[in-house]
C-alpha cells in the first residue's frame, strides 16, 4: 500500500561538546494514509527530533526520509519549505501561534503564504474555524484565547492547505486533562471524518490511547508496536506493550 | 507579507514612531542643506545671468585669491586708468562706470559676502551695475551726492528692527553722515541685497579713498565687441584682471565649491545616520521575533519570504519617516526663523531625490537584518525548555 511518510534505516546523531548524542538510531518507518500514529515515550527518548526529521525540519544524519516517493535528501532548503507548507501540517506544544495576528490572521498565514486567492482563503478560515468550534473567536488575538482554543487554532492552522499529514509535537503537553482530552477527540474526528494523516508524539499514554497505531520509543529506537483495535481493550493493551517493553 | 509586516510594525508602535521620527530629522536635515545649496545656486546664476554683455576690471593684489567675490574690496585702481577704460571703442559710456566698494558690515562667515556694503558709482550710470534690476521703490538713479539706492538687505539693515526697513525719503546714517533713500530695488541676488549705493565722489571722500575705485564695469555696445574690449583692456594694462560673465562665474562657482563639498558631506553623514538608524531597529526586531520568524519557516515560509517580510518594515519606517520631513520642517518653520529658504524652495527634483534616497535607504538597510532574519533555524527558534 502507498505510504503517506517512511524512513529507511534514519539516524540523527548530534554533536555536543565533543560528545556524539544519537537521538534517533537506525528507524524503519512507515505511515500509511488515514492512519493515526502516536509516537509515546520518555523525556529524551528521541520521539521529537524523529518528528521534526519526518516533517522536513531537520537532515538525519545517516538514511533518509520518505514523502510518498521523494526522498528528502534530494530536496534542496527551499523545495523543503514548500513541501511543509503545502503538504504538510504542524501542531506545537506551545502553540507558537503569531501574537500580531487575530485567530482568522493565524490561520490565513499559511494560505497566504501558499497563494491562494482570497475569497478561497476567506471561505477556507470560516469552514476551518467552525470546524475547531472557534467560528465566533475569528477576531481575537492568541492573547484573548485560552490554552485549549489556541490550539484548536493552531490546528486549523495546521490543516489549511489541506495537507497530506499533520504533525503534533505534544499537542497536549500544555493543556490540562480536560482541554486536552477536547483536542485530541477533535484531531480523532478528523482521521474519522475527513481520513486525516496523522503523527503525534507524545509522553502521555492516554494521549496516546486515541491513535490507531502506538509505536514505543527509547533511546532512539523503536522498542515496541502495537495496534489499538478499540476504545475497551486500549489501556490493557498499551500495559502489556509497555510491559513487554520492559 | 504586507499586512504581517505592518502589524508587526504596530505591534511595537512606540518604537516605530521613534524611528520614523528619527528618519524624517535626518531626511529634514538633507533637505534643508540640498536646498539651502540649490537656494544659493539659484541666486549664483541669476547674479551670472545679470552679467551679461559687460567686462569686470580689477587689480588684485598679489595675495588676493582668486575666488573672492565680485567687486573685490582688495582692488583698488587709479581713477585716471578708469577714465582711459571707459573710453575704449565699443563701450557703452551711458551703462558704464567706475565703482567703488567698501564692505560695512563684517561677513557672516569666512567667503560670505557682507550682509551690507557701499558700492560708489558715478550718478547716470547706476544701470552699469544694476543691470537689467528693476527698482521696487523710489527711483533708479541716485539724486545727488547725498543719495543712497538700498538693497531690500541693506534697507532692513538701517530699519527699526523686527524685519522694518527704511522707507523711500527716510534718512539713514553711514560712517556718521546722513543719506536720503532714494530707491529700494526689488528683490535680487546676494550681491545687489546688501547694497547701499551712492555717488562715487561722495564714497571716495567717506572712505577717503581719494583718486582711487576698486573695479570698473564696461557695457559693450554690442556683445561682438566684449571680447574686443576685453583684449584691449588686458593689452593697455597687463596688470588688470578683466573678466566677461564666463570668468566671473567660473571664479563664483569656485568660490562656493568649498560649500558644496561641505553640503555634500553633511548630506552624506545625514543619510549614513539614517541607514544606520534604520537598519539597528530592524536588527532588534528580527532579534525580538527569532521565534515567530521561527514559526514562519516551520510552517513553510521561504527564505526569500522572510526577507521580503523585513524589507517590507524596512521601507515602510524610512518611506513613512520621508514623508513626514515635509510637514515636519513646516511645523519648525514656525518657531524657528530660516530666512534663507522656505518650503517653497523644496522643489520636485529634490523630492524625487529624497525618495529614491529613502527607497535605498530603507532597502539597503535592511539587507543585513533580513539575512540573519532567513537563517533563522526553524527548530532552533522553536525550542522550549
Amino acid at each position: 500500500m502507498e505510504t503517506i511518510v517512511s524512513t529507511k534505516d534514519v539516524w540523527k546523531i548530534f554533536q555536543m561538546n565533543g560528545v556524539s548524542v544519537e537521538a534517533v538510531r537506525g528507524i524503519d518507518l512507515a505511515v500509511e494514509p488515514g492512519e493515526f500514529v502516536a509516537i509515546v515515550g520518555p523525556s529524551g527518548s528521541g520521539k521529537s527530533s524523529l518528528l521534526h526529521l519526518l516533517g522536513a525540519m531537520d537532515h538525519p544524519t545517516k538514511g533518509d526520509v520518505f514523502f510518498g516517493e521523494q526522498a528528502l535528501s534530494e530536496l534542496n532548503d527551499g523545495q523543503r519549505a514548500d513541501l511543509r507548507l503545502r503538504h504538510l501540517g504542524f501542531v506545537f506544544q506551545t502553540f507558537n501561534l503569531l501574537p500580531t495576528l487575530s485567530a482568522a490572521g493565524n490561520v490565513d498565514v499559511a494560505m497566504r503564504l501558499a497563494g491562494a486567492g482570497r475569497a478561497d482563503r476567506k471561505a477556507r478560515v470560516t469552514e476551518l474555524l467552525e470546524r475547531v468550534g472557534l467560528g465566533e473567536r475569528a477576531n481575537h488575538l492568541p492573547r484573548q484565547l485560552s490554552g485549549g482554543e489556541r490550539q484548536r487554532i493552531a490546528i486549523a492552522r495546521a490543516l489549511a492547505n489541506k495537507p497530506a499529514l499533520l504533525l503534533a509535537d505534544e499537542p497536549t503537553g500544555n493543556l490540562d486533562t480536560k482541554t486536552g482530552a477536547g483536542v485530541l477527540e477533535l484531531v480523532r474526528g478528523l482521521c474519522d471524518e475527513d481520513g486525516q494523516t496523522v503523527i503525534m508524539v507524545t509522553h502521555d499514554f492516554r494521549a496516546a490511547s486515541y491513535a490507531d497505531r502506538v509505536l514505543l520509543m527509547r533511546d532512539g529506537a523503536i522498542r515496541g508496536e502495537t495496534r489499538l483495535e478499540g476504545e475497551q481493550d486500549t489501556r490493557e493493551t498499551l500495559s502489556r506493550l509497555l510491559t513487554a517493553e520492559l | 507579507m504586507v499586512q504581517l509586516a505592518i502589524r508587526n510594525l504596530w505591534q511595537r508602535r512606540m518604537r516605530s514612531l521613534l524611528t520614523i521620527l528619527g528618519v524624517a530629522v535626518g531626511v529634514q536635515l538633507y533637505l534643508a542643506m540640498t536646498t539651502v545649496m540649490a537656494s544659493a545656486e539659484s541666486d549664483l546664476q541669476d547674479q551670472v545671468n545679470a552679467l551679461a554683455g559687460r567686462v569686470f576690471i580689477q587689480r588684485l593684489m598679489a595675495d588676493s585669491s582668486l575666488v573672492e567675490e565680485f567687486p573685490s574690496p582688495s582692488s583698488s585702481i587709479n581713477s585716471q586708468v578708469a577714465e582711459t577704460l571707459l573710453d575704449i571703442q565699443g563701450v557703452d559710456e551711458a551703462k558704464s562706470s567706475a565703482i567703488l566698494y567698501v564692505p560695512l558690515s563684517k561677513p557672516p562667515a569666512p567667503g560670505a559676502p557682507p550682509p551690507t556694503r557701499a558700492l560708489g558709482i558715478q550718478p547716470g550710470h547706476e544701470v552699469a551695475f544694476l543691470g537689467p534690476l528693476q527698482i521696487e521703490k523710489g527711483q533708479a538713479s541716485l539724486q545727488d551726492s547725498q543719495s543712497v539706492i538700498l538693497g531690500q538687505g541693506a534697507a532692513e539693515y538701517y530699519g527699526q528692527g523686527d524685519g522694518q526697513r527704511v522707507e523711500v525719503g527716510e534718512t539713514i546714517e553711514v560712517l556718521g553722515q546722513a543719506f536720503t533713500v532714494r530707491g529700494i530695488l526689488e528683490p535680487a541676488s546676494v550681491v545687489h541685497e546688501g547694497m547701499v549705493m551712492l555717488d562715487l565722489a561722495t564714497a571716495q571722500a567717506l572712505f577717503d579713498r581719494p583718486g582711487s575705485v576698486s573695479a570698473v564695469i564696461l557695457t559693450a555696445e554690442r556683445l561682438d565687441d566684449l571680447s574686443g574690449i576685453k583684449q584691449e583692456v588686458e593689452r593697455r594694462y597687463p596688470e588688470l584682471t578683466a573678466a566677461t560673465q564666463d570668468e566671473v562665474e567660473e571664479n563664483v562657482r569656485a568660490m562656493y565649491a568649498s560649500a558644496y563639498e561641505l553640503v555634500d558631506m553633511v548630506n552624506a553623514v545625514a543619510a549614513l545616520v539614517v541607514f544606520l538608524f534604520v537598519m539597528i531597529v530592524m536588527i532588534i526586531a528580527v532579534m525580538e521575533r527569532r521565534r515567530d520568524i521561527g514559526v514562519l519557516r516551520a510552517i513553510g515560509a521561504g527564505r526569500w519570504t522572510i526577507v521580503r517580510m523585513i524589507a517590507i518594515e524596512s521601507l515602510f519606517l524610512s518611506v513613512t519617516g520621508t514623508l513626514l520631513a515635509g510637514p515636519l520642517w513646516a511645523v519648525i518653520r514656525i518657531f524657528v526663523e530660516i530666512g534663507i529658504v522656505s518650503a517653497a524652495d523644496v522643489i520636485l527634483s529634490h523630492w524625487l531625490n529624497i525618495g529614491l534616497l529613502a527607497i535605498f535607504t530603507g532597502l539597503g538597510a535592511s539587507l543585513l537584518p533580513a539575512w540573519r532574519a532567513a537563517q533563522v533555524d526553524p527548530l532552533e527558534a522553536l525550542r522550549y525548555e
